[in-house]
């Protein structure tokens, strides 16, 4: 009993800090339906601010407290919830999951951009604030607690009690519980639920704040790493209420405390289960619960009758393509592809054939999360476990010799496929002999609850097993190197992409064949495919050990790419994660979303690196895009690619139907083809590579960037444009368009003009006069302008004229826009300037040459830019022939972004 | 139109098969212009154990500004023109030595300030001459490679040398976790401690290290009273331990953890009421954490590879390093200390070479060094033997915190560094012999040397 006392008062106070974590979990889980697994993040967030203020910009100790927790927390939740959360009550759990886990990668690394990358050491305590002494310790009974645990301590208890006294004596409270017990009820009593769920992401995000705060001092350290895992143990504890009762919520996070405190003393602190289970205690629970306990996973099934049943995706993206574009790509698909092979093999730069070929081995653990997420609708958290699985087997039975490399590979997606399949076996099959035991059927774990199971599996497999000596082979891991006949960078990377082609041409084979429709039934309702003799079982299988094996299969690739696999710094657990929000925002369907989330990954991070800046930009990147998700659950590349689809067929239909009218005599003389437009856009920038490409290979060395050329090529096209622009604006307001469109352009040539005059008093530009400036930015301040304004205008005729759905609309802006900015910021920096007029031998610089990035962006910039004029054009086309007869296909008025404005 | 795809295509083809054989030609020397030599580093900014890694730069930065104001080497100023991130991962590692070489053109690359030098492979094989700080087994060689000497070094066997000859790190290019460390029972031997607990993350660097110490705690006779092997980084509770060390009378810690960890513990043996216990950490001696902590880290112990800044009679090369430091408004600390040494090292290799120097001729001039010092900084290294490789004698400086001031121990006046043999290991520690060598003063003769 003694020893328990001991447990109990040396360990509460770190139990205090993760139920303070999991309460506000549950509230904003049950009120919200969000299970914001990004709460950690926010508690390193407030903990950071605490930290900035108090110790480096010597704020007192209670300014910074009540600045970071009572100001700065509870708007970081008001943010999230009007920003985000409050549109995706009705979204389904992935899109509230990716969104989380996507906040989750960008915060910590949003704070480290503000405050630095150095974790602070020693933060301050909140002890004084309470009256204590902070380096008092207390003698309870002969144990020993100090100042900071008993701050826990006490602020938990004040927390809580607070926390009932608004639960029982106010409406805001009493509402908060009504929508924890029953959200649709509520709804129907007339309660604000919007409301409710803004208070509950305030309360919670305080409660995060609260925690961040009170835990720095406990471990010393703020590190966003450290805060990452706390939210483990905060999902542990929640489960012990079951995602719903605070008050065992609050006893969860007691039990895993003090049972931290307890195990050293059960199981030692130096013997090898002692380094297993010590530091995966909160994982083992986690998944435990999650595994065992029936009543957890029955959760689901209990809150909505219709939970199991999701609509059917919507169709891919070529499904629209018709037979003249089916042709086309069986033609440019192949050129294409030998192009970039005949590319990679000769003229890239053996370097950039490193980096491209690193993509294509991540592309190949990227299709597992195709198969997983794509076609079983689940998501996996544990992509990165799989892929080490694979790594180390494949490692091992290489490192002799004896086993040829390709062959090592194969075993090594073997293994990962054998602990696919058997972990669907532990987490589907225990339970449910357990409950014909009890007579009592199992609920399968799915959705929310095994992407948790997957994540606390994912951290055990690196805590536990990976850093196994039998495993690693030792703290340096295990050498690996690539087959004999593989050695050269050209010669792996054919080895890589092909490997990759035949998992790709492998996953396109499934998803069309029996398996995937059969998966593609099963995530639709799992009643369903059993009442036409679908098997569960058995395909739940298949799908664990395929997508663990081609995980597994893309592990072994990426260990052998760096010639060694290493316990912890191969394959990080909480890559899982990236990789994973990463290939959902793109496109988790397609195999287009894979590579594109590969290459994105890859060159993306050498993109900022080429341009100094910090890297950690593009994890925000990353973190932040899985945003788009809710609006976009098909993915970024599947939704921009059924974009350009349906553009065209939209375009083939208005040409057809000015055809008519020309042949009557009746074609307005507003009517512009596009093509004839965009012909003299982009003439420029294509006769500008021409000259480029063609100086270079007769010269045998790359060419400056010189802006004499510039001017020459590309200064009459953007002229060009920019009369288009004026001239267009100008036909559009006269049309019925926005009144007095023509003072935002002349609004947006001063602003550009005052642009272009700071930029040279603030010597932002490393080279030009003022005149120079002013004269780019006005134009530049036009076109700003007329991004956003012309399709307001069209909108506004369109809106005029009654039509239900707008040929296009004010967003179609933004992403030109974006790009002028972000092109504006990049060609502005010296450096990057200096690098795009380096000249200098094939033998030096290789390809691409060392200006890339100016290249990429301006290659981007041109696309963009191209792509806006082409909307503009045809939605000003439509306008001109379209009305009553014109049936734009179905799918256009399903398309958001397609919506009218009123 | 297939037919003008195809023709495009043709003429891609032949054109870029052009360029691909203008690709394949060679290079001369790489980096080195008419006024300078490029060079190019890496570091992991976010590394796990809060290392300040980045600082290996202003080392480098620092040194390369003393010999420009000197007219540079051969009339060419030294230029760091990259500072890369390497992720803290082996393949952002890799992909960053790449670029150095590839893409920036360097002519070596200096500092490598990581602990996963995954790129270490790359360089060797390219023979660029390559510096930083080493704490990873492939300043070396692989993974087996280094595993394969440790176990000869376990066997009483020295004779092992590294592959990788154009790496050069900060205290050699071979460290060996597992191997018994001197310093932590010396120190425990001096100050008469009998009783020692180790502390250990359950990161596999950090196990390794923890062996190594016991090891040495063993070989001379220390008894081992509480050891906890299985904290990960970030803990929080270590109170077991504090209740172990606290009922066992243990008298000294040891530690294979980074600075925060260790002080973690000793907070909650101050709190518990136990403070006359010594710590031992293998990190954390820099003037940010005497600033920061000041009397509270009273009777701690830091072994160094380097001649202390509080020592008198400071060498020249500390005397310098010291004093840019302090003009460019830098804490000092051992990583930057590092690169300065590193910059060193090449800019010594430099001149060695010659004005036609090339790579290898840098590269074979430090490998014919016998008596490194950078200036007394450090304890003489002999790459011609065993800066590849294990080292024949153990050298440490020591310092402990006395009344928040770091404060030179066991050595003798102007001579710092404790050293005794390493092969064969000394029977005791009661006789070790001193560095700098004075005048008229010889080492014990070692068996690799």
């Amino acid at each position: 009993m003694a020893q328990f006392i001991q447990w109990l008062i040396e360990g509460a106070p770190i139990g205090c800090v993760y139920a303070l974590v999991a309460v506000g979990l549950v509230l904003t889980y049950k009120t919200s339906g969000v299970f914001n697994l990004a709460f950690s993040a926010q508690a390193f967030a407030s903990g950071a601010v605490f930290y900035q203020t108090v110790i480096n910009n010597k704020w007192p100790l209670w300014l910074g407290f009540v600045f970071s927790v009572l100001i700065f927390s509870p708007l970081l939740g008001l943010l999230l919830d009007r920003a985000l959360f409050r549109y995706m009550r009705t979204a389904s759990w992935q899109v509230k999951l990716i969104t989380a886990l996507g906040l989750l990668l960008a915060l910590p690394e949003l704070v480290r951009l503000f405050f630095g990358a150095q974790p602070g050491e020693a933060p301050p305590s909140i002890a004084p604030l309470i009256g204590i002494d902070q380096l008092k310790v207390f003698n309870l009974g002969g144990y020993f607690i100090s100042a900071d645990r008993m701050t826990a301590v006490i602020f938990t208890v004040i927390a809580v009690v607070l926390l009932g006294l608004m639960f029982r004596f106010t409406s805001v409270g009493l509402q908060m519980r009504a929508v924890v017990e029953s959200p649709r009820m509520v709804e129907l009593a007339g309660v604000d639920a919007d409301r409710v769920s803004m208070t509950s992401w305030m309360l919670s995000s305080t409660l995060a704040g609260l925690a961040g705060v009170l835990l720095a001092p406990l471990y010393f350290v703020l590190d966003g790493n450290v805060y990452t895992l706390l939210i483990i143990a905060a999902i542990a504890a929640a489960a012990v209420g079951r995602f719903v009762s605070i008050p065992f919520t609050l006893l969860g996070g007691l039990f895993l405390g003090v049972g931290e405190r307890a195990l050293p003393d059960i199981v030692g602190t130096s013997s090898s289960f002692a380094q297993d289970i010590r530091p995966s205690f909160p994982f083992l629970v986690l998944f435990g619960l999650l595994v065992f306990w029936p009543k957890l996973r029955e959760q689901r099934v209990v809150s909505d009758p219709l939970s199991g049943v999701d609509p059917p995706p919507p169709a891919m993206a070529h499904e629209y393509k018709d037979a003249n574009m089916v042709r086309m790509t069986r033609i440019a698909f192949p050129v294409f592809m030998g192009g970039f092979v005949l590319l990679m093999m000769t003229v890239v730069s053996p370097l950039w054939v490193t980096r491209l070929t690193d993509a294509f081995a991540l592309a190949v653990v990227f299709l597992s999360i195709t198969i997983f997420t794509g076609l079983g609708g689940q998501i996996s958290l544990a992509q990165a476990a799989f892929a080490a699985f694979g790594g180390f087997a494949m490692a091992n039975v290489a490192e002799d010799g004896n086993v040829p490399a390709l062959i090592a590979l194969l075993i090594g997606a073997l293994v990962a496929a054998i602990v696919g399949a058997l972990f669907v076996l532990f987490i589907d099959g225990l339970p449910a002999l357990i409950g014909r035991w009890r007579r009592r059927p199992v609920v399968r774990l799915a959705g929310l609850y095994l992407s948790l199971a997957t994540l606390a599996f994912a951290l055990m497999a690196e805590k536990v097993i990976f850093r196994r000596e039998e495993i690693s082979r030792g703290e340096y891991g295990i050498a690996v190197s690539r087959p004999e006949f593989a050695q050269g960078d050209r010669e792996w990377f054919l080895l890589v992409f092909a490997i990759f082609a035949v998992v790709a041409f492998m996953v396109i084979f499934i998803r069309k064949g029996t398996v995937g429709r059969y998966l593609s039934a099963l995530r639709g309702s799992e009643s369903a495919a059993a009442s036409i003799g679908i098997n569960a079982t058995s395909l739940r299988i298949i799908l664990f050990s395929l997508s663990a094996g081609i995980a597994g299969l893309g592990g072994g690739l990426i260990g052998m790419a760096q010639g060694q696999v290493e316990p912890t710094a191969t394959y990080p657990a909480l890559f899982g994660v990236v990789w994973v929000v990463l290939v959902v925002t793109l496109g988790a369907r397609t195999v287009d979303g894979a590579v594109n989330a590969a290459i994105g990954f890859v060159v993306i991070q050498w993109l900022f690196e080429a341009l100094g800046l910090p890297t950690t930009i593009a994890i925000i990147g990353f973190g932040f895009g899985a945003i788009t998700y809710a609006r976009h659950p098909e993915g970024i590349v599947e939704f921009q690619t059924r974009r350009s689809i349906l553009a065209a067929a939209r375009g083939r239909m208005l040409k057809s139907r000015a055809n008519e009218l020309s042949n009557t005599g009746d074609l307005p003389s507003t009517y512009r083809p596009v093509w004839h437009v965009v012909l003299l856009v982009l003439a420029g920038p294509a006769l500008y590579l021409f000259y480029i490409l063609i100086r270079s290979a007769v010269q045998g060395h790359w060419v400056a960037v010189h802006s004499t050329t510039l001017l020459v090529f590309v200064v009459p096209s953007l002229i060009f444009a920019l009369g288009w622009i004026l001239v267009t604006e100008r036909r559009l307001r006269k049309s019925g368009g926005l009144a007095n469109g023509g003072f935002f352009l002349i609004g947006g040539a001063v602003v550009g003009a005052l642009g272009g005059w700071l930029f040279y008093s603030q010597s932002w530009v490393p080279r030009g006069s003022i005149s120079d400036c002013v004269l780019v930015g006005i134009p530049a301040g036009v076109a700003a302008v007329g991004f956003f304004l012309l399709p307001v205008h069209a909108n506004r005729i369109a809106l005029g004229r009654g039509w239900l759905a707008s040929p296009i609309s004010w967003l179609e802006g933004r992403t030109p826009f974006g790009f002028l900015l972000f092109g504006a910021f990049l060609f502005f920096r010296s450096s990057v300037t200096d690098a795009s007029s380096a000249t200098g031998s094939f033998i030096d610089h290789g390809f691409p040459p060392s200006g890339w990035p100016v290249f990429l962006i301006t290659a981007i910039l041109v696309v963009v830019w191209v792509q806006w004029v082409a909307r503009v054009q045809g939605a000003v086309n439509e306008l001109a022939i379209g009305g009553e007869g014109f049936e734009p296909p179905e799918e256009w008025a399903t398309q958001p972004s397609e919506a009218i404005e009123s | 139109m297939r037919r003008f795809i195809a023709v495009m295509v043709a003429i891609s083809a032949v054109g870029f098969a052009t360029v691909g054989m203008a690709d394949a030609q060679g290079a001369g020397r790489p980096g080195v212009t008419d006024k300078e030599i490029k060079v190019g580093g890496l570091s992991s900014p976010l590394s796990l154990l809060s290392t300040p890694y980045v600082n290996g730069f202003d080392g480098v930065n620092a040194y390369f500004d003393v010999i420009n104001k000197k007219g540079g080497v051969y009339g060419k100023k030294l230029k760091l023109v990259a500072q890369l991130d390497d992720l803290g991962s082996p393949s952002g590692n890799i992909r960053a030595v790449r670029s150095l070489v590839e893409e920036k053109k360097v002519f070596a690359v200096l500092p490598v300030m990581t602990n996963s030098f995954a790129g270490g492979s790359y360089l060797a094989s390219k023979g660029v001459p390559t510096f930083g700080y080493n704490v990873d087994v492939n300043w070396c060689g692989t993974s087996a490679e280094g595993a394969a000497l440790e176990a000869k070094i376990a066997d009483g066997d020295f004779t092992g040398s590294c592959n990788r000859t154009t790496l050069f790190g900060e205290k050699g290019s071979f460290i060996c976790f597992s191997c018994a460390a001197i310093a932590p029972a010396y120190i425990a031997k001096q100050k008469g401690y009998t009783k020692g607990a180790l502390f250990a993350y359950t990161a596999v660097a950090s196990r390794a290290c923890a062996e190594g110490m016991k090891k040495s705690f063993e070989e001379f006779g220390i008894d081992m009273a509480y050891e906890d092997t299985s904290l990960e980084f970030g803990f929080s509770e270590a109170n077991a331990g504090v209740q172990a060390i606290k009922d066992k009378g243990v008298q000294f810690v040891a530690t294979c953890m980074d600075f925060g960890g260790a002080f973690k513990i000793s907070q909650g043996l101050h709190q518990a009421g136990v403070n006359d216990v010594a710590f031992y950490a293998p990190e954390g001696y820099r003037d940010s954490t005497i600033k920061k902590y000041g009397a509270q880290l009273d009777n701690w112990f830091f072994s160094l590879g380097f001649f202390p800044w509080q020592a008198k009679n400071q060498p020249a090369g500390t005397k310098a390093y010291l004093k840019a430091m302090k003009q460019r408004g830098i804490s000092p600390s051992e990583q930057s200390q590092a690169g300065w040494i590193n910059a060193n090292l090449f800019v010594d290799g430099l001149k060695a070479a010659g004005k036609d120097f090339t790579r290898q001729s840098v590269v074979d001039a430090i490998n014919s060094f016998t008596d490194f010092t950078a200036g007394g900084m450090v304890p003489p290294q002999d790459w011609s033997k065993n800066g590849h490789g294990p080292d024949v004698e153990a050298c440490a400086a020591y310092v402990e915190v006395v009344k928040g001031k770091f404060v030179p121990r066991f050595g003798k006046p102007s001579q710092p560094f404790v050293c005794f043999p390493d092969n064969p290991r000394p029977a005791n520690l009661n006789d070790p012999y001193y560095r700098p060598l004075k005048a008229g003063e010889t080492a014990p003769t070692l068996a690799g040397s």
